[in-house]
């Protein structure tokens, strides 16, 4: 027992300390950190290894809310040299967390000035935009005979009553969208809206997933409530992903509405890395690898050169003049409208 | 000590501490240092006192308790029963029906969650949380409390000579002798539905939410680690209480395993024990259903679309733990054999880990382990290492509940035989756990399985395990994800069942 005892101690030990040794000498790989439903094609790194040298290990770690929190406890000794999946409504906070090196990619050319506008002192790259809005059951409306809502603002007609379901601002970034949009949209109305909405008898549940997949009708969970907050690009999926096949997809998007997410990429501050880091995110804008991107994450990319894929062109909806908000607007008042939304719904 | 002498009494005391080192060692470097690392860090004062003024986190406190407590009062009301009927009488299927209660503990919570709402409606979001987590549980009270109650059977027979009912002999014969091993998995109980994170989120939505799901959000969502914290203190402090004043305790009466037979089921009485059993096959069922029906049609895609490399996967990582947590566990045995102040100390920071919050303690180990060779973020072992830490605790419950069928003669006979102390504790105390020893790695690994809160923000490479999988196609539009996501639920329940069922054959 004695011998299993001080086996058991030395096996520990040698558990904890062999792995951990990092390499101090050249480094040949670059490590990006993204959030857990970062999804994309195999071998989509190969040709930025054949150009750089470096290998790229993708780790994830939980949402881009996780990643945020993990990296602003370790600004400047971060896990990875390149972090993916900051939005708009966090970056603010990312950049005063001081979690990033500024980097100003030479190839910023094929991205709209409007999306470069949003970053100060160049410290992070856009790298995809989505966009929050409602989507609709078309086969609940068309059986039912009623006209689908058209803007926001419709929710709280009474032959809308009992048909929304969102998810909720304080637990899901998906909530928290939508509950800027209706600020965006309504201005100092947007509690008196939320107050009509519930009124109206919206259901509020926690997440999208639930919001989505569970209480929505159209989706395969055949929930009761045919309009909910999801994505512009929804609609593809549910074609794509159709069983049985399905030519067009049941759901559709309402255009007006929308609240614009737009996602970033940045060198993290301390990278290991840097320089393999800087070349990365030049590799992630690349047209290339955004091409890449429509199909596995459902988001639309930022390089403008990219041709969309036909079911996108067909189905998704990116709005022309969605609602934005400033990431420092944001910043500063989220405490204060998540602790309003709060009082008013909780 | 009956029968072994004062010196013998400090061997075994000696060999006791010796065992002691590696579990406090493991629990102080990766649960205790980088939690406090992050409330050093974060604590203000001013938060702390502020948190409790807040009408929401009064009520949210409030909810916490309320909801542990009714899970727990549910799941001991049903699971001792249970437990007495598997202890003591034989019937068909009844290794089925053994396995099937024991499944739901390992589920994915956002699985369990589904399911319970497709069948509640999202009514009465409370009580669907209690039920939730009462199906959770009743595995951990069946398990905690079978052992106990089959080495009680000799007083058993007595009273049904003497005419008692089965409700009689229940409540004033296996509930009185197996007290403390109800004690025990009431404890387990009460802090897995406390500390509850996905079930609580899922169902309970915003109006009913607890101490986990606030310290996630406030840490999270809203960036205000401080309060997050304050929190997280005030829920490992109750439930740091709760431990040790019902800590794990021996059975007062111990009495030697009976070797009677047991008894046959009646026939009407094997139709209501199947009728119980079965309703926890409804949740699964729901599950089932989902991975093989879309849009009103039958179709097997979602099993198409399974990666067997994540599934493989997730079986080392379990596997792994699962060894992992048995030698703790094992350790956290020897050094607890002797009751007195230091076993109790000892146990009572082996428990530390599944009282921590799990997204402080998640946010703690990236915080602490970052820069030179304590750089481990990242590393392979990491994810299963601490799986294991927090299986131990459940682990050394489920052991210990088997070694209270030890009785003292047991080990005085060793003595007398000329056992020396270490002899004795290998011959005697692990003679009697191994049954018990199987299972526990079984549910270790299965806790693994399951992952949690800490482990899910940890980095990995891309290689997926199955319950981030499964979360990550729930979240994302399309019938084929869904369905693949169940698929995988679905594939879960049959592993565990199937690990279940086998364990099983051991016992009967």
């Amino acid at each position: 027992m004695k011998r299993t005892i001080t086996t058991f101690l030395i096996c520990s030990g040698f558990f904890l300390f062999s792995c951990s040794s990092q390499e101090t000498s050249a480094p040949t790989k670059v490590r990006l950190l993204a959030y857990d439903s970062f999804v994309v094609s195999e071998g989509i790194f190969d040709d930025f290894t054949a150009q750089t040298g470096y290998e790229v290990e993708v780790v994830t770690g939980g949402d881009a809310g996780e990643l945020l929190a993990k990296a602003s406890v370790t600004a400047g000794n971060p896990e990875a040299d390149v972090m993916w999946g900051i939005d708009n409504t966090l970056l603010t906070r990312a950049i005063d967390a001081d979690i990033f090196a500024s980097y100003k990619s030479d190839q910023l050319d094929a991205i709209d000035q409007e999306l470069l506008n949003l970053i100060p002192d160049a410290k992070v790259t856009p790298v995809d935009t989505g966009d929050v809005c409602l989507n609709i059951d078309r086969v609940w409306f068309d059986v039912n005979a009623v006209s689908p809502p058209t803007r926001l603002a419709d929710l709280v007609k009474p032959e809308y009553s009992g048909l929304t379901v969102i998810p909720s601002a304080v637990t899901s970034s998906t909530g928290l969208a939508f509950l800027l949009a209706s600020i965006a949209e309504f201005g100092d109305g947007w509690q008196d809206w939320w107050r009509q909405l519930l009124a109206n008898e919206a259901l509020i549940v926690d997440g999208w997933t639930r919001a989505y997949t569970v209480e929505f009708s159209g989706s395969s969970g055949a929930g009761n409530y045919p309009i909910v907050v999801s994505y512009g690009t929804s609609p593809p999926a549910e074609v794509l992903f159709a069983d049985p096949p399905v030519d067009t997809p049941r759901t559709a998007v309402v255009a007006d509405g929308c609240f614009r997410q737009v996602e970033f990429a940045g060198v993290l501050r301390g990278a290991n890395n840097e320089d393999g880091a800087q070349a990365l995110i030049d590799y992630l804008i690349s047209a290339k690898f955004q091409a890449d991107i429509p199909l596995n994450m459902f988001v639309y990319p930022v390089n403008n050169d990219v041709v969309l894929p036909k079911v996108f062109t067909d189905f998704a909806v990116k709005p022309e003049r969605p609602l934005v908000i400033s990431p420092s607007e944001i910043d500063t008042n989220r405490e204060t409208w998540l602790g309003q939304w709060l009082a008013l719904v909780g | 000590m009956v029968g072994i002498s004062g010196l013998t009494v400090r061997r075994f005391q000696r060999i006791g501490l010796i065992a002691a080192v590696p579990i406090l060692l493991t629990v102080v470097v990766l649960i205790l240092w980088p939690a406090t690392n992050i409330v050093i860090r974060y604590f203000r004062w001013d938060h702390f006192t502020s948190a409790f003024g807040d009408e929401r986190i009064q009520r949210v406190l409030w909810i916490s308790v309320t909801q542990a407590t009714l899970s727990t009062a549910l799941a001991v009301l049903i699971g001792v029963p249970l437990a007495s009927l598997f202890a003591k009488h034989q019937f068909p299927g009844k290794r089925f029906a053994s396995a099937l209660v024991t499944v739901p503990f390992v589920l994915p919570s956002v699985v369990v969650a589904i399911a319970a709402l497709s069948l509640s409606g999202g009514k009465r979001p409370l009580l669907t949380i209690v039920v939730a987590h009462a199906f959770f549980n009743v595995a951990v009270v069946v398990r905690i409390v079978r052992p106990s109650i089959a080495s009680n059977t000799t007083f058993d027979n007595a009273a049904t000579t003497l005419g008692a009912g089965a409700l009689k002999r229940l409540m004033q014969i296996d509930v009185p002798l197996a007290r403390h091993s109800i004690q025990n998995a009431a404890v387990v109980t009460f802090i897995f539905c406390f500390t509850s994170y996905g079930v609580v989120r899922i169902i309970g939505g915003l109006s009913t939410t607890t101490t986990e799901v606030e310290i996630y959000t406030r840490a999270i969502q809203l960036g205000d680690m401080s309060t997050a914290v304050a929190l997280a203190l005030v829920q490992t402090f109750f439930l740091a209480v709760v431990t040790l004043v019902f800590r794990p305790a021996a059975e007062a009466f111990r009495f030697k395993p009976s070797t009677t037979a047991i008894r046959q089921l009646r026939p009407l009485s094997v139709v209501g024990v199947w009728v119980a059993c079965g309703l926890f096959l409804v949740p699964s069922a729901v599950i089932v259903l989902k991975s093989l029906r879309s849009r009103g049609n039958w179709t097997t895609a979602g099993w198409e679309q399974i990666d067997l490399g994540i599934v493989l996967r997730s079986l080392t990582f379990a596997a792994t733990a699962s060894t992992l947590s048995l030698l703790l566990a094992g350790l956290l045995m020897v050094a607890t054999t002797h009751s007195g102040a230091t076993s109790r100390l000892i146990s009572a920071i082996a428990s530390i880990p599944i009282a921590v919050s799990a997204i402080v303690l998640g946010v703690g180990i990236v915080a602490t382990f970052n820069s030179g060779w304590l750089d481990i973020r990242g590393a392979m072992w990491l994810v299963p290492t601490m799986h294991a830490i927090v299986a131990t605790p459940i682990a050394f419950r489920i052991l210990r509940a088997s070694l209270d069928t030890i009785t003292s003669d047991h080990r005085a006979a060793a003595a007398t035989l000329g056992a020396s102390p270490l002899r004795t504790i290998m011959t005697v105390d692990l003679g009697a756990v191994r049954r018990s020893a199987l299972y526990a790695g079984i549910v270790s690994g299965c806790v693994s399985l399951g992952e949690f809160g800490a482990t899910s923000v940890l980095a990995r490479d891309s290689s997926r395990t199955i319950p981030i999988e499964i979360s990550r196609l729930l979240g994302k539009p399309g019938d084929l994800n869904q369905l693949h996501g169940y698929a995988l639920a679905t594939l879960l329940l049959l592993i565990i069942s199937t690990a279940m069922f086998f364990t099983g054959r051991s016992d009967a």
